[in-house]
């Protein structure tokens, strides 16, 4: 090796390994999540310190090796059987289109034969694609029920239950004022997480603890809550000055540390007003501000630090959501007066396009995720869900996702749908691997 | 286990990172590294698994993984691309820590364990389950690209 080359490898070395180190308290949870994991044999369990063995909400089947052994013949003839084409345990989508019809297969019972006592997702959070948490209440599908997380490391082939909130931790319904209640979750990273709706909770603990962050007893509801790069998340805030009552409210965007539970109001140039919402991919942070006949788009590229002026492509009066799909490709959704549309933006946000074709009439309700600027998913809000492969002109539906409530994506090819049973109210989790061609439901246990 | 884990994970985080770029991604190679082992080594034996079988787990371990594009609609991202480099303000070090990046995984792997671990090339052939010539020529190939990418 030259000289330049000895010189291009220690700056290369002094550079890479000054990066690699591990964020503070990783080991420890490292150690905890293993020491959560069955082992092989029973004296493996032996080797850990005492407090450390309980395994009782693994599923029992796991904690063998026989049962692993099963799992994995499962999961090999699901793989196998999943892309077998032709008839199968699979549901058909629309058959018009090859190209545009998703699969679906079920493990276990139908969405519409399920029963309500079980696990019921609500919601869901990922930071990999092999790591993702779910947000759902167990024995109860309407109010007033415990809420449950589940965490998966291993896409959903197996879960643990993270250790329990609060007991007045409640999954419910926003608009009731009652009881605390909690609609969504975010996860940052392994360690930082929040569960929110009209109360906000933390964990720097990767869910072993949860506290309530309370501003002081003036939170009304929290609307959004979306991590972002270099360490921060972003948040919309209802803020009043008698939340009992509901008076004296704001709408604030607001940005913390994950870390920390520290958080600060960013104040966009001109101090807009009015309800913002909020789309967050890496360091970009755009955000649409609603308020009567003012419609406003911002959109900063450095962490909410300077802010530049897009253009809204939703009524000024009538709220949308966002989905960024990079720094440049971003969807929107917005309600209108009767039926809800969306756009699509190759420029980052600074103009828009109709996305809203054929064989596309989406409820107010309806939200979309977005793969690219032709590649998009929209449905929700009794929509049911339907795919565009041209930007939008023309949309096929997913008959077999009819329920959908949500829908995501962690990366270009991995996502998930929450539906919900329209007769029992079951809900279930959805999984693609392959972009929406195929839907896989996920186990829960 | 836990003194095993005390020992290895940072080690073992420290290549994984190298190899992936990713702190999000490199902590789940090692814990699905760590997790592998606890629950197939035959701890009743009474032996315990080497540095080294635990290194050439957790390389095919990032070898194997396929990077995610982390997007923002309630799944979350713990860095973008160039945060990981925030430190690194000559333009140079940029540029080199870019460009090394963007090797392939297998290079960066090869660069990494012979030049940062210290790692024989017939060591990285096992490590990396290939031949030594096929080490050989990652790590030629890999500094031809630095050199392309940094040289003025």
């Amino acid at each position: 090796m030259s000289d330049p080359d000895n010189e291009l490898i220690d700056s290369l070395r002094e550079l890479v390994t000054h990066q690699s180190v591990p964020p503070l308290a990783w080991e420890e949870d490292l150690i905890r999540r293993i020491g959560e994991t069955p082992a092989r044999s029973p004296l493996a369990r032996r080797l850990w310190p005492q407090g450390q063995q309980g395994h009782k909400w693994w599923r029992p089947a796991l904690a063998e090796a026989g049962g692993a052994l099963a799992i994995a013949a499962v999961v090999v003839l699901s793989i196998h059987v999943f892309f077998q084409p032709g008839p199968s345990s699979a549901v058909k989508g629309p058959v018009t289109s090859p190209a545009t019809s998703p699969t679906t297969r079920e493990p276990g019972p139908s969405p519409t034969a399920a029963s309500v006592s079980g696990f019921q997702p609500e919601a869901m959070t990922a930071v990999s694609d092999s790591t993702f948490w779910v947000l759902g209440t167990n024995g109860c599908a309407a109010s007033d029920c415990l809420s449950e997380v589940l965490h998966t490391i291993n896409g959903g082939r197996s879960f643990f239950r993270i250790p329990a909130p609060p007991t007045d931790f409640l999954a419910g319904n926003l608009s009731n004022p009652g009881p605390p209640t909690v609609t969504d979750i975010r996860f940052a990273d392994l360690s930082d997480g929040w569960v929110f709706g009209n109360t906000l909770w933390a964990t720097h603990t990767g869910g072993s603890t949860w506290h309530q962050i309370t501003f002081g007893a003036t939170l009304l509801g929290v609307d959004q809550l979306e991590p972002g790069a270099n360490g921060y998340v972003y948040g919309v805030f209802e803020i009043c000055t008698n939340p009992t009552t509901a008076t004296g409210c704001v709408h604030r965007l607001m940005r913390s540390r994950a870390t920390s539970d520290t958080w600060s109001v960013i104040t966009p140039p001109g101090n807009p007003v009015g309800w913002p919402m909020i789309g967050v991919h890496g360091d970009t942070v755009w955000a649409m501000y609603f308020l009567r006949s003012t419609g406003l788009e911002l959109i900063s590229h450095d962490d909410g630090a300077v802010w530049v002026r897009g253009s809204s492509p939703c009524e000024p009066d009538l709220p949308g959501s966002l989905d960024p799909v990079s720094t440049s490709v971003i969807w929107a959704f917005c309600t209108t007066g009767n039926l809800g549309a969306p756009y699509v933006s190759s420029n980052g946000g600074l103009a828009w396009a109709s996305g809203g074709g054929i064989g596309g009439s989406f409820s107010n309700g309806a939200m979309v995720a977005a793969l690219s600027t032709q590649h998009a998913f929209v449905g929700g809000g009794g929509s049911g869900l339907s795919v565009t492969e041209n930007g939008g002109r023309t949309y096929q539906s997913i008959a077999a996702l009819n329920g959908a409530e949500w829908i995501g994506f962690t990366d270009s090819e991995v996502g998930y749908v929450i539906t919900r049973d329209q007769t029992t109210r079951a809900t279930a989790l959805w999984r693609t691997t392959d972009a929406g061609a195929s839907w896989s439901r996920v186990s829960l246990p | 286990m836990e003194d095993l884990v005390r020992a290895e994970s940072r080690r073992l985080y420290s290549i994984a990172f190298s190899i992936l770029q990713d702190a999000s991604e490199a902590e789940d190679a090692v814990q699905e590294t760590l997790i592998s082992v606890w629950r197939r080594w035959p701890w009743a034996a009474g032996t315990r698994p080497t540095s080294s079988w635990l290194t050439r787990v957790c390389v095919n371990q990032c070898l194997n993984r396929r990077r995610s594009r982390l997007r923002q609609m309630r799944l979350a991202t713990t860095a973008a691309d160039h945060e990981r480099w925030q430190d690194a303000s000559p333009t140079t070090d940029l540029d080199l820590a870019r460009a090394y990046a963007q090797l392939s995984k297998q290079q960066r792997a090869a660069v990494a364990l012979h030049y940062f671990y210290g790692y024989t090339l017939d060591e990285c052939a096992e490590l990396l389950g290939n031949r030594p010539g096929t080490v050989r020529s990652h790590i030629a190939r890999a500094l031809v690209t630095l050199r392309r990418r940094v040289s003025p």
